[in-house]
């Protein structure tokens, strides 16, 4: 499989894994020093630093919804390639389903910068940009 | 696992949804061929036809101008047909949004029909169509 196709796969299923509750997965994207930064439209970045924290960004956004939530993600493009690192941007279109009723809670882009620790792909920087809060 | 030429095209047919989206009309218009063509039709209305990189250009810029709301093109659904080493046709399905004011809103649905050549060692597209299923 190609080092693209993984990635295609790894941030697909990054999706899944929130959806299912895999924090775990979710965590384990990251290099141990990765970060996470998060911006809801215009307001200041919120900055997660460090797998631990990142995985309490996690724990503590599924603990907040009780809907189903399903991070579709697409548009999947790739620059600034090399053997050990990559940058790959995304789209997110992020639905939730409660009580019988489907809404898109919002869009975003994902930018992050992915580098290959031994035969595995690892996010060491994650910016999510959100159009409106989840 | 795509071919090596699929990959590379279905990464330009996302990145051009991404370059509408962050207004980066340059990359758009050097997406085509200098004698691409862009035809768009809404509904069962008539094909608007812009032909030359000039006239894609303006459609662009005027679409941009005319809008003030964060506009999000999901593409979706990328298939191939006629695979050649130097051309090939890409069909693709967008999910058009928009979000204002703290709203967010489906636009519209659509398909891109993509005619592409491998021109220099890059691949651009030769012809677009679009059909839209509701304006945007």
């Amino acid at each position: 499989m190609s080092d693209k196709q993984t990635i295609t796969e790894l941030l697909n299923k990054g999706g899944w894994a929130y959806d299912t509750g895999d924090v775990d997965f979710l965590a384990d994207m990251f290099t141990e020093d990765g970060k996470f930064d998060l911006q809801i439209q215009k307001n200041d970045v919120i900055k997660f630093e460090g797998r631990a924290n990142i995985r309490g960004l996690y724990e503590n956004s599924l603990k907040t919804q009780t809907d189903q939530r399903r991070h579709i993600v697409t548009n999947l493009f790739f620059e600034d390639e090399k053997s050990d690192s990559i940058t790959a941007t995304s789209y997110l279109l992020l639905t939730a389903v409660a009580d019988n009723k489907l809404s898109v809670l919002s869009t975003g882009v994902y930018t992050d910068k992915l580098v290959k620790q031994g035969k595995s792909w690892r996010i060491k920087h994650r910016f999510l940009y959100l159009d409106l809060p989840y | 696992m795509l071919a090596g030429d699929q990959q590379v095209v279905v990464e330009l047919l996302h990145k051009a949804g991404w370059a509408y989206d962050t207004r980066n009309v340059n990359w758009l218009v050097d997406l085509f061929l200098p004698d691409g063509q862009f035809d768009l039709q809404i509904q069962s209305g008539d094909v608007l036809s812009f032909p030359g990189q000039n006239r894609i250009r303006d459609l662009y810029v005027d679409a941009l101008a005319s809008q003030n709301d964060q506009r999000r093109h999901i593409i979706t659904n990328v298939f191939f047909d006629s695979v050649t080493p130097s051309s090939m046709t890409a069909r693709s399905d967008v999910t058009l949004i928009a979000v204002m004011s703290g709203n967010l809103n489906i636009v519209s649905t659509g398909v891109y029909t993509d005619q592409l050549i491998k021109y220099e060692d890059r691949w651009r597209i030769k012809h677009r169509f679009e059909y839209l299923d509701r304006p945007f």
